[in-house]
């Protein structure tokens, strides 16, 4: 196992006790048990950013000291070769959401892709993920995020700035208690999915007049203890949907990890029927945080949790249990972003879950994830 | 046969819109997903619209902003229309543009083609159907109106409101209200086809109870499709059409295709001794419109009708319709039912390189019907073998 603290820099044994649970970078996975750090300090911070003449920081922008004294940056700490969970042990263990190898494509190995997805395929194919400060440069394709509906730069228009990056989504919250089942706001944000703009208001002026009265939230849901290295359809992350129709906002008042993504892919969501203001015209753009249908029809075949395209369950109907259930209920739960993507990377155009190149209707195809729901495309 | 009668039929087969063709195993869309659909619209910063339409996303995710943009515009599979047949994801294109002197040796496919009457390529209005999109709505010459338009041809869904007359607002659609294709209660073409391209019992068959499960989701309308769509069809490979050996002018069955037709053009169709429909007073000769849904069948033996296609072989230039539509005929004149005069056997529903959209030249130079011409069996005389 090695671990790349910092891509830009050196990477030896030496710096691996550097590695800090530091934040950010979500993962989109994490275990109730284990999101909250663990371990030694020493792991992850540096008080001085001093040791033996030294510096200790090395990171994507140097080695200048770190905000909360830690030792590298989030794409430091989240990087390895190839292992996915990197255990330094005394208990710290380390969601990797950057591997230098491509990752296993099979869940249950030491260096099977974790749910979020991985950097590993962004880093020279644009098209792959998300291009994050510190792995992949502004994307050559897009020079804003696609489906954006707010015209606020940089940040909703790429994060590969430093300004963006993993904290363009993440809201580091790594000692938060998360012990309880379901991960909300309070206890840090499901992967640390939090109102970022909270951070960008604190440091620009404090709150506009007109949100000063809005709660900040975070999403919530439920953390896989190994953050779906391995995986199944009793053993698995849980999402928070909403069947509540938003329209574009500056809080995460639906907590859900839908809202989350319409952040800079507004319109995805925002405009996705053609009579959006109760949904009962046509689909223009594929739904999201919305009912999967029941009834007669072929989305009520879907009944059993496949983690090839995740269903989520209601933000407020969220409960311990959840995760080691196989029921998916149509009618009641929903369908969200991540049903068919993988927010950091994949081997996949657009990030997808599954090769959508490869999905024919009228041909049997069980690594199609959109057959998951559309039970009848395939037959 | 009587000029001023023919044409007459020649509005017959106006109506459906569709394509009046199809496959078995491709009624089914079938194919790549990505073919057809885009998730969000949005890809490497650029529209994923095949059709070029800017119309933004389209409803049911398609890359298309109209109907006419995946089945006319160009082939969403393969960007051109080269190989029309084995393609994967095939679509069947309704803008063909060779046709040759019967429609059944060019690349033109059974429902005949809008290329004829697309007003962006300067065609005529009497070419074919004037759908929106395609072509400006009918000229004052023509009407806004349906020719025969008569509103209680319903039972598969009551067209343009069942208003007594159409304005030029009523412009023809391919599906909807004011369409051929789909559920005649919804307005737009999307909505109206709505579960058709993946649903249907995928092995051809037809009830009519669904868009899905009727022929070219024609929603009532029954038939057999031909798995190319009658691309250059033969004697053995071809659409089935559904109809109605009838003895009476009135409609029984509003399951052919010929209903399907009557539904903006009734009067061409039925009547009861009011001067309107086929007959007179009589069902039978002499008749005052020519005959649809008549089974040459019921007509003597020793008639004209019984060399029908010389050896009575199935016609792919003049096809009949059955009342049984199980598999193509190859034979017809076996059995009762089997030769069943419809509007489809002198129209292309789309449109044709003809006036009055037929599917051969009647009464234009250098190609008309001429009686004791000795032209052989071929157009009006597949049927009136006598007649050449």
């Amino acid at each position: 196992m090695k671990m790349n603290m910092f891509l830009r820099g050196p990477v030896g044994p030496d710096h691996l006790r550097f590695v800090g649970l530091i934040a950010l970078l979500l993962l989109l996975t994490s275990t109730t048990t284990w999101a909250r750090v663990g371990g030694p300090c020493v792991n992850c911070h540096t008080m001085h950013n001093s040791q033996d003449g030294a510096t200790v920081v090395v990171s994507s922008s140097g080695s200048a000291p770190l905000p909360a004294l830690i030792n590298t940056d989030c794409v430091g700490c989240h990087s390895s070769d190839s292992e996915t969970i990197v255990d330094l042990g005394d208990g710290t263990r380390i969601p990797i959401v950057y591997t230098t190898n491509a990752p296993n494509l099979t869940q249950g190995t030491s260096t099977s892709m974790l749910a979020g997805g991985n950097f590993h395929w962004v880093k020279t194919d644009d098209t792959k993920g998300h291009n994050v400060f510190g792995i992949a440069e502004v994307d050559g394709n897009l020079p804003e995020a696609p489906g954006g509906s707010t015209s606020c730069s940089p940040c909703h228009d790429t994060l590969s700035t430093a300004k963006s990056g993993c904290q363009g989504c993440h809201l580091a919250a790594h000692h938060a208690d998360d012990s309880a089942a379901v991960v909300t706001v309070n206890q840090g944000s499901y992967r640390f999915l939090g109102d970022v703009m909270m951070t960008y208001f604190a440091t620009n002026g404090g709150y506009p007049d007109e949100i000063s009265s809005q709660k900040f939230n975070g999403v919530s849901g439920i953390e896989d203890p190994d953050w779906e290295q391995s995986v199944s359809s009793t053993k698995h992350n849980v999402y928070g949907g909403t069947v509540d129709l938003y329209a574009a906002a500056i809080t995460l008042k639906y907590a859900t990890i839908g809202q989350m993504c319409a952040g800079c892919h507004g319109n995805f969501h925002h405009k996705m029927n053609s009579v959006q203001s109760d949904l009962s015209g046509a689909w223009i753009r594929h739904p999201s945080d919305v009912l999967i249908p029941a009834g007669d029809t072929e989305y009520a075949a879907y009944t059993k949790y496949d983690p090839l395209a995740p269903a989520a369950k209601p933000v407020s109907s969220l409960a311990d249990g959840m995760q080691n259930s196989e029921l998916v209920e149509p009618g009641k739960d929903i369908v969200t972003c991540i049903s068919c993507h993988r927010p950091h990377g994949s081997p996949y155009s657009d990030m997808l879950r599954w090769d959508y190149e490869t999905c024919d209707a009228g041909t049997a195809n069980d690594e199609c994830g959109c057959f998951v729901c559309h039970t009848a495309k395939d037959d | 046969m009587n000029g001023g009668r023919v044409k007459l039929i020649v509005s017959l087969a106006v109506s459906a819109l569709v394509l009046f063709s199809a496959g078995n195993a491709l009624a089914k869309a079938s194919g790549a997903c990505v073919n057809c659909h885009t998730m969000h619209n949005s890809q490497n910063n650029a529209s994923m619209m095949i059709d070029g339409s800017d119309t933004g996303a389209a409803p049911a995710l398609v890359r298309a902003g109209s109907c006419y943009g995946c089945h006319g515009d160009q082939d969403i599979a393969n960007g051109d229309w080269t190989n029309t047949t084995t393609a994967p994801g095939k679509t069947p294109r309704v803008n063909a543009m060779t046709y040759g002197d019967y429609g059944v040796s060019g690349d033109t496919l059974a429902g005949g083609s809008f290329y004829w009457v697309d007003t962006n390529l300067g065609a005529t209005d009497a070419k074919g159907h004037n759908v929106k999109g395609v072509a400006n709505v009918d000229s004052a010459a023509f009407g806004a109106t349906p020719p025969g338009w008569n509103a209680t041809f319903s039972a598969n869904g009551q067209i343009n409101g069942g208003a007594a007359t159409w304005t030029t607002d009523n412009q023809l659609t391919c599906a909807g209200t004011n369409g051929c294709h789909g559920d005649h209660t919804a307005e737009d073409d999307f909505a109206a086809v709505r579960g058709g391209h993946h649903g249907g019992a995928g092995d051809g068959t037809t009830d009519g109870l669904t868009v899905a499960t009727s022929y070219r989701f024609l929603k009532g309308i029954l038939g057999y499709e031909d798995e190319d769509w009658e691309y250059q069809p033969t004697v053995s490979e071809h659409n089935q059409y559904h109809g109605e050996a009838r003895s009476a002018d009135t409609a029984a069955n509003t399951a052919t295709i010929s209903y399907l037709c009557a539904e903006c053009h009734g009067n061409f169709h039925s009547g009861t001794e009011d001067g309107m429909g086929a007959d007179g007073e009589t069902w039978g000769a002499p008749w005052l419109r020519h005959p649809t849904d008549l089974d040459m069948n019921d007509l003597a033996d020793t008639s004209e009708y019984a060399s029908y296609n010389t050896d009575k072989s199935y016609s792919v230039v003049a096809p009949v319709a059955s009342d049984d539509n199980g598999a193509p005929k190859s034979a017809v004149l076996v059995a009762d039912g089997d030769a069943i005069v419809t509007c489809v056997s002198c129209h292309r529903a789309h449109g044709s390189p003809f006036d009055d959209l037929l599917r051969w030249s009647y009464n234009e130079d250098g190609h008309k019907m001429i009686a004791a011409g000795g032209a052989g069996n071929v157009g009006c005389f597949v049927c009136h073998t006598t007649k050449d």
